[in-house]
């Protein structure tokens, strides 16, 4: 019952934060608990961001650090500390909507949000709706502590494995990259943050939006023309 | 067979649990060699990444329905119990 109450709370909490209401609902009986909203808005035109429009020099920028798939499972294996755990709650407690306003206001072309396809699988298809191929330096990603640790451990998601099934001749990695950082970046996230591709210069503007809110603002890498695939290169 | 084999039948279960149950296998032993079926790729997949963390072989064979992973244990590994 307490754990109800405080998804509940939690619920209530950033329904707030978000602005939204909360109109309805309804109950399931299953073994494994679980909890989730539809979120229907009004958005002006203008304010939309698809993953259609990255261009040829553009810049990549990821707003929070991936490894929540590795975590929960370190967890149910409970080999993540309590530390672990807290940080990868603080990030996927974490609404995207300052990182959405900052992507306005710093001139975003695209954007698209890290969920169950992981890194990988979301930048492969902005890659293919923008019609543009993408670089990540593997050396700037953000990282929940203890993320390649799981990996190296073998406390892999089932998720990550069929992501890097579909994406097998989509993505090349440079011999630099080890099988651990590759896992991290194609582990499903829960609640991860945006990729975002920001023309030249709009990194430091996006930096200076996003103020002292809480977040990330990492450039991981860069848009380049479209040379078929491989679409997504990881150096 | 010797005497330090352990065999861990983590069919049908799925992931962490069988590389938890392979974990704390090859930390229970000194050396030696654990033999783990499974039924799952991804059991499989994470499997090999543990014995690779911990400096162990492994030997990986078809079986009815699944896979046979043999890991031996050297004296010194990362799996020290």
């Amino acid at each position: 019952l307490d754990v109800g109450r405080s998804i509940l709370e939690g619920a209530a909490t950033i329904l707030t934060e978000a602005g939204a209401s909360l109109v309805g609902g309804h109950t399931l009986d299953d073994p494994q608990l679980k909890f989730g909203l539809l979120v229907l808005g009004v958005v002006q035109q203008g304010q939309v961001l698809s993953n259609q429009d990255a261009r040829p020099g553009d810049t990549l920028i990821l707003t929070k650090p991936l490894g929540t798939g590795l975590t929960i499972n370190a967890a149910k294996a409970e080999l993540a500390t309590e530390v672990h755990i807290q940080a990868a709650n603080r990030w996927m407690g974490t609404l995207n909507a300052a990182a959405a306003r900052a992507a306005l206001a710093s001139g975003a072309r695209a954007a698209t949000d890290i969920t169950g396809f992981g890194l990988l699988g979301h930048a492969w298809q902005m890659a293919v709706a923008s019609n543009v191929g993408l670089v990540f330096d593997s050396e700037n990603l953000p990282l929940l502590d203890g993320a390649l640790e799981w990996a190296s451990m073998g406390l892999v998601p089932a998720g990550a494995f069929a992501n890097r099934s579909y994406l097998e001749n989509r993505v090349k990695f440079s011999d630099r990259v080890g099988l651990p950082l590759q896992d991290v970046m194609f582990d499903p996230q829960t609640s991860g943050g945006l990729l975002i591709c920001l023309p030249p210069g709009g990194a430091e503007v996006f930096q200076k939006s996003l103020g002292e809110i809480e977040g990330c603002c990492v450039i991981i890498g860069r848009v380049r023309a479209a040379e078929g695939e491989p679409r997504v290169i990881v150096e | 067979m010797t005497s330090n084999e352990v065999t861990v039948d983590a069919q049908g279960l799925a992931c962490p649990i069988p590389v938890i149950r392979v974990k704390q296998a090859l930390e229970s032993m000194r050396q030696g060699r654990v033999v783990v079926l499974v039924d799952d790729p991804v059991a499989k997949e994470n499997v090999t990444r543990l014995a690779a963390h911990l400096n162990c072989t492994l030997r990986c064979d078809p079986f009815p329905g699944g896979f046979r992973l043999t890991i031996e244990k050297p004296a010194k590994s990362g799996a020290e119990p």
